[in-house]
């Protein structure tokens, strides 16, 4: 036993210093949008087409203008509450000797990776990300378990981050196992 | 790297695969078509068909085996391996070609496997682990097949430290190795074989034995298989003592196939330690195997102890190891990480200490259990599951009644139940659903919050978990490369949460679920000194000191940048896993 705490409440994992990006929560949104548009948008161009064809029956039509309702509502919804969520559960924090997330809402994550066992740290930018000037630093070690990433941080952070942990784990002696 | 390995002319070129394996794969197919085609000839020939048709099947025969050994022949030229420098490549593909390069500090094992046919050639395959796990792909790169003694070199050389490696390598024991000459650690006692005849797999091969035998006896015909079914039955249902010599005799023929199985594997089982530093299995009675594996991969050990053989004193070791994960080979019911075979489990326990170079096994350390809101949770599981059992149960009983008045006899005692109104039997279904849920999922409950378990020894990190395999895992604490700790939403309110430590050996995670979340992060902390503790929340003065410390590192760049977009969060702050109990507890 290397260390000893007497009281039990004293020890408390502090959340990482850093949020992501503000314009995350506009990305998220954006995607959440996007699909709520196609969810919604496929039963509504139905409703849209079918009388064009032929004559359905009203039934029909009233279904799936409500399942147009309903998932557009549905995704509005998501759109509204998740990504803010995400923004104030997400955070991250590296330091010279490690790497620490947190993230989930409903079911919570936190992780940690020693700096000196870092394989590979890979900046990933889609082009909705791209749009943003994000991206996300996929932090990845010699475990099985999965990598860590950071998901919507400021590109260029992003860069400056990457560059900062390549250096850490290319520093790194034997092969990170 | 050996003096003689580097030298010119010896592994500078390329090697082929033994070209006995084509002769083999030849003979292998000849032995099944050339019979077959002969037979089917003269059969087609005896009913009285042209002679076009009979040599059609012996011309279909010697394709079956032509084309087969002319894709081996071909990828017997097309496939190169060598040893060179610090890497084994291989070169093979016929259409598509691919070159592998590994680097030979990767490699974590090399299997040597001598299946029983191929004895008599002397060939044998090799699989070597490499430590590849971010790729996708497998991670096992086989040779098949080399000669014997070049199979046996591969492997002394793909295995052979670099005297550099070695000296930066953290985790071998330097001073043992290259000194002296094998160690036995372990060696087959037949009794032993005794655990196999109580495992789980005894009354599932019984079962399998019995459906086999039917389905035998359906080649004689449909009608005569149904009426042994029928008069089996009837005769069961006539007297329903005769069920328990019939069981008892199902029981035996899986307790023979169960041991059978064993044998095959185990037979000839040894453990040693060589003196170039790899444990060194040798196991298998038709295929032979023998795994070798550097010390330096082992994180540590694993003690298993599954439930039917638990009672009777068994466990198991397997090795924690990068480059060895639990699946077995191709249709091997050993696992690759397998050890030994059941032993008494003080054996086991002893064993477990050899491996890993301890005088006392740290898998048999006492353990701290986990908090009794652990057994709560898995209460309230098994009692959802017996809930659940209970509704199938009510759901299945009336369909249950109809098959039995559609039968045509009826089983002694069932009468009543045939009779029943729907209402009484979807009752009578519920009852003996939740009963069976109740009677197996809590016992279960119980059993898996007492196998709950972790402890800081010195060297290693011990969990332990499972309810039918109980599994102790004493992972070396230099072997910690990560920490994951996550909270579910049942797990918030009771103040829990599963601490995994993240590794590269193995599945690459071990956890211990349903610690206290004050403990969990304290045995983090203990257990990785250093890591954790810069993001514990500390009284008011030290977290201070922390910020400073971030803002005065030399990476200034960055911390301009942090200026931007993010904002510092002090300890209280939402996010963070707080290790305070619900209030009202």
């Amino acid at each position: 036993m290397t260390t000893t705490r007497s009281a039990p409440s004293a020890t408390v994992l502090r959340p990482p210093r850093h949020r992501v990006a503000r314009r995350a929560v506009v990305w998220w949104s954006t995607r959440i949008l996007s699909g709520t548009a196609l969810a919604a948008g496929a039963p509504a161009l139905a409703a849209l087409a079918v009388p064009a064809l032929g004559t359905p029956p009203e039934v029909l039509t009233t279904a799936l203008w409500w399942a147009a309702a309903a998932l557009g509502g549905a995704g509005l919804a998501t759109a509204a509450v998740v990504p803010q969520w995400r923004f104030r559960v997400h955070r991250w924090e590296v330091t010279d000797t490690a790497v620490y997330t947190a993230s989930g809402w409903l079911w919570q994550e936190w992780r940690v990776a020693p700096m000196s066992r870092v394989q590979t740290v890979d900046t990933q930018r889609g082009p909705l990300q791209r749009l943003f000037r994000l991206a996300d630093v996929v932090v990845t070690t010699a475990s099985a378990a999965g990598p860590i990433s950071i998901k919507g941080i400021d590109g260029d952070r992003a860069r400056s981050v990457a560059a900062e942990l390549t250096e850490a784990a290319h520093n790194t002696e034997g092969d990170a196992t | 790297m050996s003096a003689d390995d580097a030298a010119p002319g010896r592994d500078a070129g390329w090697r082929r695969l033994s070209p006995l394996t084509v002769w083999a794969c030849a003979l292998a197919l000849g032995a099944v078509f050339v019979p077959g085609a002969a037979v089917g000839a003269v059969v087609v020939r005896l009913v009285g068909a042209p002679w076009p048709w009979a040599a059609l099947i012996l011309l279909g025969g010697a394709v079956c085996v032509a084309v087969p050994t002319a894709v081996e022949a071909l990828r017997w030229s097309r496939t190169r391996y060598r040893v060179a420098g610090e890497r084994l490549e291989i070169r093979t593909g016929v259409v598509a070609t691919s070159h592998r390069s590994v680097p030979r500090d990767r490699i974590r094992s090399v299997d040597v496997v001598v299946p029983i046919w191929m004895r008599p050639l002397g060939l044998c395959g090799l699989s070597v682990g490499t430590a590849e796990q971010a790729g996708a792909g497998s991670t096992e790169i086989r040779l098949r097949y080399t000669g014997r003694a070049e199979g046996e070199r591969l492997r002394a050389q793909l295995l052979l430290r670099a005297p550099a490696y070695a000296a930066g390598g953290g985790y071998g024991q330097e001073d043992a190795v290259g000194a002296g000459t094998a160690r036995e650690l372990a060696r087959l006692r037949p009794v032993w074989f005794g655990f196999a005849l109580v495992s789980g797999a005894t009354p599932a091969l019984g079962v399998a034995a019995v459906g086999a035998a039917l389905n035998v006896l359906s080649w004689f015909g449909r009608d005569r298989a149904d009426a042994v079914v029928a008069g089996v039955a009837g005769q069961i249902a006539a007297r329903p003592l005769l069920l328990l010599p019939g069981v008892l005799a199902v029981l035996l023929v899986g307790a023979a196939a169960a041991a059978a199985v064993q044998v095959e594997a185990w037979w000839g089982y040894r453990l040693d330690r060589e003196p170039d530093g790899t444990l060194r299995l040798r196991r298998g009675l038709i295929t032979n195997t023998s795994l070798s594996l550097e010390e330096r991969r082992l994180r540590g050990v694993e003690v298993r102890r599954p439930l039917p053989q638990r009672w009777f004193g068994a466990a198991r070791v397997r090795a924690v190891a990068t480059g060895l994960d639990s699946e077995g080979g191709r249709g091997d019911p050993v696992p690759r990480n397998a050890l030994s075979p059941d032993l008494p489990r003080r054996r086991a326990l002893a064993l477990s200490a050899e491996v890993v170079r301890e005088t006392e096994s740290p898998a048999a350390a006492p353990l701290r259990p986990h908090p009794r809101a652990a057994l709560r949770r898995r209460i309230t599981r098994a009692l959802a599951g017996t809930a659940a059992a209970a509704a199938t149960g009510a759901g299945l009983a009336p369909p249950t009644q109809w098959a039995l008045a559609a039968l045509p006899w009826l089983p002694t005692g069932t009468r009543g139940f045939a009779a029943a109104e729907t209402a009484a039997v979807s009752a009578a279904g519920a009852l003996a659903g939740a009963l069976a849920g109740a009677l197996l999922l809590v016992p279960w409950a119980v059993s898996a919050y007492r196998g709950l378990g972790h402890a800081v020894l010195p060297g290693y990190l011990v969990t332990r978990t499972g309810a039918l395999v109980r599994t102790t895992v004493a992972l070396r604490r230099d072997g910690i490369i990560g920490w994951r700790i996550s909270r579910s939403p049942l797990q918030r309110p009771a103040g829990l949460a599963t601490l995994t430590a993240t590794t590269a050996a193995g599945p690459g995670r071990y956890s211990a679920p349903d610690v206290a979340l004050g403990a969990g992060v304290r045995l983090a902390d203990e257990a990785v000194p250093g890591l954790l503790a810069q993001f514990l929340a500390e009284p008011a003065a030290e977290r201070s000191a922390g910020g400073g410390t971030r803002e005065g590192s030399k990476r200034g760049g960055s911390a301009a940048a942090d200026r931007g977009d993010s904002d510092a969060v002090d300890g209280s702050g939402r996010g963070g896993v707080s290790a305070e109990p619900p209030s009202g507890r």
